[in-house]
């Protein structure tokens, strides 16, 4: 018995997508209800050198967009990163959303042994498309889903774990 | 092209656990270096009603160990709650290795669709191995090692994006 790799990946940024859709809606409740300018939390920092919030989900949705890009053998596309309320965040998600529903699930199946060449930061680095994925990806796209989750917890934002992990596929019918 | 359920398991939970014995052994240099008392680190949290530095890594080590050993259909071994020093969470990582590095990859192999009983709070739910695997624990686990990761962030200590991925199996230097 086996797993393939969009099996490995495609459900799992789909799950995490969605959920960070709905932390997004829950934080933008809280701003209004509390009379919380949006830009604070937007622009909201765990430490002074760390990435603020937008930033976070900006790169947890380029992590699964690229990640899927390059196990498929497709161009990653290119997103700007303008985004300024929580709306144009969720459209950002939804978009990236959209994008892996085009994907080959057969092309990145046929990845696993593939030489993935990738930048990480000014390097460029390659490895096979499994670890790439186990290895390196997933460990990168769960750190800024969670760091963006950690700024609004931080922020007294009202969220729970069952909000971090959104809807569990797979739960057997009772 | 596929691959097995311990190779998307095992080598990634120690993977984690080796980087994240690492940041604890950073967070231990950094409280000598300037006289921080430990416990200021320990206990520290991101909000009041989050768990601390010390519970974020035993529950990271104790999702490690669980999904292996559920996986492995084994015992999972307790590995106490009782940490009080920076020496005792290192140690606690390395019986959470050991275990991880113990069980029977051949029978995390064969769990791809068996039901896997566990429980979440106070409810038993069931899920497919391999569900269980990417949809439960995966985030779950991830999101312990960051939230550990991010409380020594915000205390100052000095670490990078590296020390949380640790070395990741697989990459191809030149």
């Amino acid at each position: 018995m086996s797993l393939s790799l969009s099996h490995l990946s495609q459900p799992i940024f789909e799950q995490m997508l969605n959920s960070l859709s709905l932390v997004l809606d829950k934080a933008e409740e809280h701003a209004k209800a509390r009379k919380i300018d949006p830009s604070v939390l937007l622009n909201s920092r765990l430490y002074p050198d760390m990435f603020p919030f937008t930033r976070q989900v900006q790169i947890a949705c380029d992590f699964a967009k690229n990640t899927s890009s390059r196990l498929a053998g497709v161009d990653v596309p290119k997103y700007t990163d303008d985004e300024q309320s929580f709306a144009a965040l969720k459209e950002r998600i939804a978009k990236t959303l959209a994008f892996l529903k085009t994907l080959d699930h057969v092309a990145i199946d046929n990845a696993v042994e593939r030489d993935i060449t990738f930048p990480v930061g000014p390097m460029s680095v390659t490895m096979k498309g499994q670890p790439y994925l186990l290895h390196f990806a997933m460990p990168n796209f769960y750190f800024h889903h969670s760091m963006a989750y950690a700024i609004l917890r931080h922020n007294g934002v009202d969220i729970g774990k069952r909000d971090f992990l959104g809807t569990i596929p797979g739960f057997p019918k009772m | 092209m596929s691959f097995s359920l311990s190779q998307a398991c095992v080598p990634v939970i120690t993977q984690m656990l080796t980087s994240l014995r690492h940041v604890v052994d950073c967070a231990s240099k950094h409280c000598e270096e300037h006289k921080i008392d430990p416990n200021a680190i320990l206990t520290a949290r991101l909000f009041p009603n989050m768990w601390a530095f010390t519970k974020q890594v035993q529950a990271a080590t104790t999702w490690g160990c669980n999904m292996a050993g559920r996986l492995a259909h084994v015992d999972v071994p307790s590995l106490g709650d009782d940490e009080k020093t920076f020496d005792d969470l290192k140690a606690r990582i390395d019986r959470a290795l050991a275990f991880i590095g113990s069980v029977d990859t051949a029978a995390i192999d064969a769990s791809v669709d068996r039901v896997i009983t566990f429980t979440a709070g106070p409810n038993t739910r069931k899920l497919r191995g391999k569900d269980y695997l990417l949809h439960q624990s995966y985030p779950h686990f991830f999101f312990h090692c960051t939230t550990a990761y991010d409380i020594l962030r915000t205390n100052g200590v000095q670490l990078a994006k590296r020390d949380f991925m640790g070395l990741p199996p697989g990459l191809i230097t030149d």
